[in-house]
């Protein structure tokens, strides 16, 4: 191979470093001696003299004759930029410059121990790009912020930009940023994101971080390098900020889900509890993430094989086998397919939180001040585990009483809130030291929407300040509780809140929320899907469309055939479906014969009363008392009654409708007149019922006269 | 558990998914109250305040306010369902009682309390519900009877799936109407893995058919011949055990006819639900469509 020139090089660094692979995720231009190793066939030039012929090839752009030894670099800066007109996805050509920088700094970085500072940081620069400078000078560094347009000019497509500076370390930030903490590491930051209980997409500051990135160091949970462990543990402070800094911005863009040096995509399995029989049986489940991309199929254990398929609606797959459970909280469980591995750590102590999406209960890595959690824990801790919700939890919470459906050794506490924070603590308890997330978090209670809440469904609000002394809430400028340690739950219910605006202040931190009354909310009901059975008739046969409700998103457009039933309505054609005209009428025994009037014209059944014994024979024997049912095929509105001596009655079913003069059956028209143009004399009094049956008289006589 | 506040709530949300309904009655409950939320849901459904997807994504959705007529023949009188808010039924009392009208509120243990309106005239109804901004649905229970499908409709949608293994499976026992924990798996007959959500499959003639646990249970029942519904015209009361509940539609069919949950009995030692003032026509078109012949209450 022949030694590779600067061209070669900076094109090596862009297809390493910048690329598509890249999309999407944070890029750093990290270099070091190793990743020289791995760059340097890119650029033509064996491994083992990548180092050195990547320096020579950067210094020989250098002009130390000059006063500014940086001009060529600066030169080949501004035709890049027009260039970028025509594609900008052309590599800045001073990437090998900044890789030299980073060079410089990872030097510096592999020995914490002898301080950062950046007086340190230009000897290495100095020795290695054979220069005498004190500090660079502004124009270089401002071309990090080229390098950072060019990312987001390209839109992610070849990475996210990452390089920053620090208050601390202005010109020696930008290389910091970029080889602080190794590719490695920062793959391993889901497992610091899980540890200390954040969510993909939070926003926390560095400043919170730094105590916790320290801590984790000394876990044996944490699994950076040695290098990144070393970064951490560092007593220089200044150094854990940058890393912090990093860590901070890694987790704005942070998916929820990791990559291993391989390239293979990890994603996690959680533990579900769901409590059922009123807290006697704890049903335990096992539920992987579906992350985007994971795909369904077998994926292989260790001892077994299990088809794992989506769960319809949510990223998660179906539930493990019962059988894989033991084992997953013995010692884990590792769960692979091609480049998808999907795994449970087990941990001594598991918080499980309550899980919109799953419903029930689910592991999470730390628990949240003033939450309410279920505790599962190995029964060798439970005597720990009991001390220390003694000192830092509310009153209330306990041991299930039944270990019903638990895995054997194992045991549950339930209704934990952790309201205090805790100083030094035995690792295992590391989950049950809620972090310190400063402010007013209104969690539960029946949330309409953002801020708003639904009066009678108040949520509770979880007050965090910095101070650890007592610290006085306010609501609505009238003082309502005082927090011993600054940290507490409040129970909005308790106090009895008028709808409308109201206010929490505690300390420094403030935070408004809207209660709203049943029906005056801003949502706008009925606006959004109709679910219901659409069932189809085809003649006499009704068929359904599927097994339960589906979305239906016209109900009330009448389709020939489809009728639909939302709730207690039916939508449909009339010619499909109509008020019920069939049905059964309960008569009282007593009488000779029976007449029964729709409203219809031909709507009329005459019913006789017939026996073997003779009528007097069956009153006497008392079996006419009671009723017996007929059926009526139209909607039944008038009952005439005959009895002994012919005597009539009429009497009106429930209420009787108006009249119609449509003809329901020709055949009958003559029947129903003349039941219907008589006079009863049993209604003599009834005002409203006399009225409505000279409506049906009205009819019957106009009838009679067409005739 | 507050089941109006609920309803109130469900009526703001219109429509959402599985674990919003849960995180409601979860909040609701107290920490004493067992919960069940798929039979709460069921319960909803029945009385036609809200529709549950649960065959397929888990979702939910207010139905439309009704004021839907009971069956009866000696007064008008109708129930209202779906949703609901304060403010809804505040403008319907303050209506009703300008048109004269009596509202009658009954509480009920499992469900939000049953709000009936007994009209004079039907033109009465008609004018309330105009004024309340609500639809009307005469003989609701009638008219949801008279489009029932019946259980071969249903099987018919039943498709062949692969049996969930690895978890606790049940098989059905038609002569004590119970779930029997299964160490092995039959060939035949209906079976229940508890699992995410409960899946349900009826082995019949070599094919493994996924049902539902309703549609399931009475397709068995009609294999075996095993009658579970009885009837009392005289008190015009249906009794339906425990443990064999009605299709979601049927159940519902049933409740709009008195406009209440059914009431829990244990006539004979059986668990029964009894929906009240149940017509008989009604009462023979569920035996009739789930393959039953009613007998009449001993």
């Amino acid at each position: 191979m022949s030694p590779a020139g600067y061209e070669e090089w900076n094109r090596a660094l862009a297809q390493f470093f910048y690329n598509p692979v890249s999309t999407g995720r944070p890029a750093y231009l990290q270099l070091d001696s190793d990743t020289l190793r791995d760059i340097g066939p890119y650029a033509g030039v064996r491994p083992a003299q990548a180092e050195v012929s990547f320096v020579e090839a950067v210094r020989s752009q250098l002009r130390t004759e000059q006063r500014d030894p940086f001009v060529q670099f600066l030169r080949g800066r501004r035709s890049w930029r027009r260039q970028l007109e025509q594609d900008p996805t052309t590599p800045p050509p001073f990437l090998g410059l900044l890789g030299a920088c980073v060079l410089a700094a990872s030097r510096m970085c592999s020995d914490p121990s002898r301080g950062v500072r950046s007086s340190n940081y230009y000897v290495r620069l100095n020795e290695l790009l054979g220069l005498d400078i004190r500090q660079l000078p502004g124009r270089v560094t401002r071309l990090w912020t080229d390098l950072n347009e060019w990312l987001e000019r390209n839109e992610g497509r070849l990475g996210l930009p990452t390089a920053r500076t620090h208050p601390w370390f202005r010109h020696v930030g930008y290389p910091l940023s970029q080889c602080l903490l190794r590719n490695a590491d920062r793959q391993k930051l889901s497992d610091f994101f899980h540890w200390e209980g954040l969510s993909p997409g939070e926003d926390v500051s560095s400043e919170e971080l730094v105590p916790r990135l320290k801590l984790w160091a000394t876990r044996t949970t944490c699994t950076f390098s040695e290098h990144g462990r070393t970064i951490l543990r560092s007593s220089e402070d200044r150094l854990v900020h940058q890393a912090a800094e990093i860590v901070a911005a890694e987790l704005k863009l942070w998916d929820g889900g990791s990559i291993d040096t391989e390239g293979r995509r990890n994603a996690r399995i959680e533990l579900r509890i769901e409590v059922r029989r009123g807290g006697r049986l704890l049903k335990c489940e096992l539920y992987p993430h579906a992350p985007e991309g994971f795909p369904e199929g077998l994926y292989q254990a260790e001892a077994a094989r299990v088809y794992l398929r989506f769960l319809p609606g949510v990223k998660w797959f179906e539930p493990l086998p019962d059988e894989l459970l033991g084992q997953a909280l013995a010692s884990g469980l590792v769960l692979r397919h091609d480049q998808y591995i999907v795994q449970f750590r087990t941990a001594p102590v598991i918080p499980l939180g309550e899980h919109i999406e799953l419903g029930g209960w689910v592991s999470c890595g730390r628990v949240n001040m003033g939450e309410k959690y279920i505790l599962l824990c190995h029964s060798e801790h439970k005597v720990q585990v009991e001390e220390y919700l003694a000192r830092h939890a509310e009153p209330g919470w306990e041991q299930a009483p039944d270990s019903q459906g638990l895995p054997c050794g194992w045991i549950c506490f339930r209704n934990v809130r952790i309201t205090a924070l805790a100083e030094e603590l035995a690792e295992e308890l590391d989950c049950l030291v809620p972090r310190l997330q400063v402010g007013i978090r209104l969690v539960s209670g029946l949330k309409v929407e953002h801020d708003v809440w639904l009066k009678g469904g108040e949520p509770e609000a979880l007050v965090t300040t910095r101070e650890s002394r007592q610290v006085k809430v306010y609501i609505d400028s009238q003082e309502f509780k005082s927090l011993p340690e600054g940290t507490g739950v409040l129970q909005l219910a308790e106090l009895n809140l008028a709808p409308g605006e109201h206010e929490i202040v505690a300390g420094t931190q403030r935070r408004n929320f809207h209660l709203c009354l049943s029906g005056h909310c801003p949502t706008r009901p009925f606006e959004g899907e109709f679910l219901g059975h659409v069932i189809h008739r085809n003649g006499a046969r009704f068929s359904p469309s599927s097994l339960g409700p589906t979305s239906i998103p016209q109900p009330h457009v009448q389709e020939s055939g489809r009728l639909c039933v939302v709730g207690a309505r039916v939508f449909g054609s009339p010619r499909d479906i109509q008020v019920p005209t069939q049905g059964t009428l309960l008569l009282p025994f007593g009488y000779k014969r029976y007449v029964v009037l729709g409203k219809r014209p031909g709507e009329v059944v005459e019913y006789r009363f017939e026996s073997k014994w003779p009528y007097w024979f069956l009153r006497k024997s008392g079996l006419l008392q009671g009723e017996f049912e007929i059926t009526i095929p139209f909607e039944p509105q008038w009952l005439v009654t005959i009895g002994p001596k012919r005597r009539r009655r009429l009497s009106p079913i429930g209420i009787p409708e108006p009249p119609e003069t449509t003809i329901a059956d020709e055949n009958k028209v003559a029947v129903w007149v003349r039941w219907a143009e008589k006079r009863y004399h049993n209604l003599k009094g009834q005002k409203e019922p006399l009225a409505l049956w000279e409506k049906y008289r009205k009819v019957a006589i106009g009838l009679c006269e067409k005739e | 558990m507050n089941y109006n506040l609920l309803l109130a709530y469900l009526t703001e949300l219109g429509s959402g998914d599985w674990a919003r309904f849960r995180q409601a009655i979860e909040f609701l409950a107290s920490d004493s109250e067992e919960l069940y939320p798929s039979a709460l849901a069921r319960r909803l459904s029945m009385l036609g305040h809200v529709e549950f997807a649960f065959y397929d994504d888990m979702r939910w959705a207010v139905c439309p306010p009704v004021l839907a007529w009971l069956p009866r023949r000696d007064a008008l009188i109708t129930v209202l369902c779906g949703g609901r808010s304060q403010r809804s039924v505040d403008i319907m009392y303050e209506q009703a009682s300008a048109l004269n009208i009596q509202v009658r509120t009954v509480q009920q243990d499992e469900g939000p309390d049953a709000i009936f309106i007994a009209m004079q005239s039907r033109d009465a109804a008609y004018e309330l519900a105009a004024l309340a901004n609500l639809a009307g649905e005469p003989n609701a229970a009638g008219r949801i009877a008279q489009c029932l499908p019946s259980l071969d409709g249903y099987m018919h949608l039943c498709t062949e799936a692969p049996e969930p293994s690895g978890y606790t499976v049940r098989t059905f026992k038609t002569d004590s109407l119970r779930w029997v924990e299964a160490s092995q798996v039959s060939v035949e007959g209906l079976c229940w893995y508890e699992y995410y959500r409960p899946e349900y499959r009826l082995k019949v003639e070599g094919r493994c058919l996924k049902t539902t646990r309703e549609v399931g249970i009475y397709s068995l029942l009609r294999r075996r011949h095993r009658n579970v519904l009885r009837y009392e015209p005289t008190t015009q009361e249906l009794f339906v055990p425990v443990r064999t509940p009605l299709p979601n539609l049927f159940a519902r069919a049933a409740t709009l006819a008195s406009g209440l949950l059914p009431s829990f009995q244990r006539p004979g030692g059986v668990p029964t639900y009894v929906y009240r003032e149940m017509p008989a026509s009604i009462a023979q078109v569920i035996a009739t469509n789930l393959c039953q012949t009613m007998e009449a209450q001993a």
